[in-house]
């Protein structure tokens, strides 16, 4: 069963291969619509809000508040500031870390319900499980920088988490933390494939934040691949990404 | 003064040419041009790994030389900057260093690593740039491990590599020595020089499960969607 649902401002995609009813699926919005309402810089109401308009105290956190922040700073700290939810006008926006967090947390709920094959699509940062329905490896394609309607390259991410970060689409929607007014415009797109959606994402981020530094960064970070591509369309990849490119 | 002119410019050329041999681009790498050594004198794993040439035409990229020359002028006694093609270099020759010859893989633990530049890092964008470099190793009869070349004479000091072989293919090198002294403008770093592959993209025709791509705005997937339906509808 795959459905598609517009939640925290982006299409997120549920696929779950054996499920006939939409349980399984209902829980997965229901937990992205609680996310949504706590972490929504959106919502007047939400607690992300509260904290920026300084009403509540580290003390009053909530729990998953005090996780996503915590790994927000650690996020920061290994990509040596460049990922950084602190934007230049003063409140906090922790959604580069909540969207891989819920999304992770998504795959436990649908994991723990019983269901093995699967994947969650939000905004196109993915979680993957098991096999699709013909029992094959899931097949992700990674969207072409130029032009929205082709794909460049597909991956098959086993089980692993799959990020993209860009310039496009948002039209600057990442920048340099070190130099806020520079834009970072020699690199158009960058995947990240990590352990699971979580570490790609939050490294997606960081490392596009980095520009054309980035997929070095990936190349010696562990557990991290990469696939980044520049403005006169070139791809550069890390060396372990071909691996993921095999059936 | 035409003396003067002169030494200056042999002053800047060979200035030019070590850096060369670190930011060369073509057939006169380093690494490919060990071949005129002989034999007694090439006993190093590293000619291990020269010996067998790689197919591919573009074994190793680095900065392209005439901005790379760039970035030394300001360190050298210039009167001018140098000429790329005058300062073209011979292929390097490794000398055999009393004992920097290691035959044996050593364990890659602490070695410095270095990141070069295309041009000298300014204040506002002090990233380092991306060395592209290329390498498809198609020869993939190396043994893994880490080699540690010869320490080669390089007019200024010694350049000695380390040659990491991972699955049976040159994956990073590392620059064990160099001769950092009088090449302020080069910023050297613990970092390496991985050799990643490059590609023109192009437009895949597989079918996918899944699209991954940077976030959709709810506006903008409403208006395509809007746009859709508006198609639909007609």
């Amino acid at each position: 069963m795959r459905r598609t649902r517009i939640l925290m401002g982006m299409p997120i995609t549920v696929d779950v291969v054996a499920s006939v009813d939409g349980a399984v699926v209902d829980s997965v919005f229901a937990y992205f619509e609680r996310v949504d309402r706590r972490f929504s810089t959106y919502i007047a109401e939400s607690e992300i809000q509260a904290i920026n308009r300084g009403e509540l105290t580290s003390a009053q956190y909530s729990d998953e508040m005090r996780e996503v922040l915590a790994l927000a700073k650690q996020t920061k700290s290994e990509t040596d500031g460049f990922f950084d939810i602190r934007l230049a006008q003063g409140p906090i926006d922790p959604s580069g870390i909540v969207k891989g967090w819920a999304i992770l947390n998504a795959a436990r709920i649908i994991i723990d319900l019983g269901a093995r094959d699967f994947f969650i699509d939000a905004g196109g940062d993915i979680q993957s499980s098991g096999r699709n329905a013909a029992g094959s490896h899931w097949s992700v394609g990674i969207r072409s920088p130029f032009n929205a309607h082709e794909i460049v390259k597909v991956v098959y991410p086993r089980g692993r988490g799959v990020a993209t970060s860009g310039t496009y689409v948002r039209g600057q929607h990442i920048y340099d933390p070190h130099a806020p007014g520079r834009l970072i415009n020699e690199i158009v797109s960058l995947t990240v494939i990590g352990p699971d959606v979580l570490e790609a994402d939050r490294f997606a981020t960081g490392a596009f934040a980095m520009g054309r530094a980035g997929i070095h960064f990936l190349e010696r970070t562990p557990g991290l691949e990469g696939y980044v591509v520049d403005t006169s369309g070139h791809a550069t990849l890390t060396s372990g990404f071909g691996a993921y490119c095999e059936p | 003064m035409k003396r003067l002119a002169l030494s200056i410019f042999v002053i800047t050329a060979s200035g030019a040419y070590v850096l060369h041999q670190v930011g060369n681009t073509t057939a006169d790498d380093p690494l490919r041009s060990t071949r005129p050594v002989s034999a007694e004198e090439t006993v190093g794993p590293l000619e291990h790994i020269s010996d067998r040439p790689i197919a591919n035409p573009m074994p190793l990229t680095w900065p392209a030389p005439a901005e790379a020359l760039e970035s030394t002028s300001t360190t050298l006694p210039s009167a001018g900057k140098p000429d790329a093609t005058a300062s073209r270099p011979s292929p390097i020759r490794f000398r055999p260093a009393l004992d920097t010859m290691n035959k044996r893989p050593i364990p890659a633990i602490t070695a410095d690593y270095i990141q070069t530049y295309e041009s000298a890092p300014d204040a506002a964008e002090g990233q380092p740039r991306v060395v592209r470099a290329t390498l498809t190793a198609r020869a993939s009869r190396y043994v893994d491990g880490v080699y540690t070349g010869p320490a080669a004479d390089a007019y200024y000091g010694l350049v000695q590599l380390q040659a990491v072989i991972q699955n049976g293919r040159l994956s990073a090198i590392k620059i064990l020595q160099y001769p950092s002294d009088r090449r302020t403008s080069i910023y050297i770093n613990r970092q390496a020089l991985p050799l990643l592959r490059d590609e023109a993209v192009s437009a895949q025709s597989a079918k996918v499960d899944i699209v991954s791509g940077a976030t959709l705005t709810s506006r903008a997937f409403i208006r395509s969607l809007g746009g859709a339906l508006q198609q639909a509808a007609l």
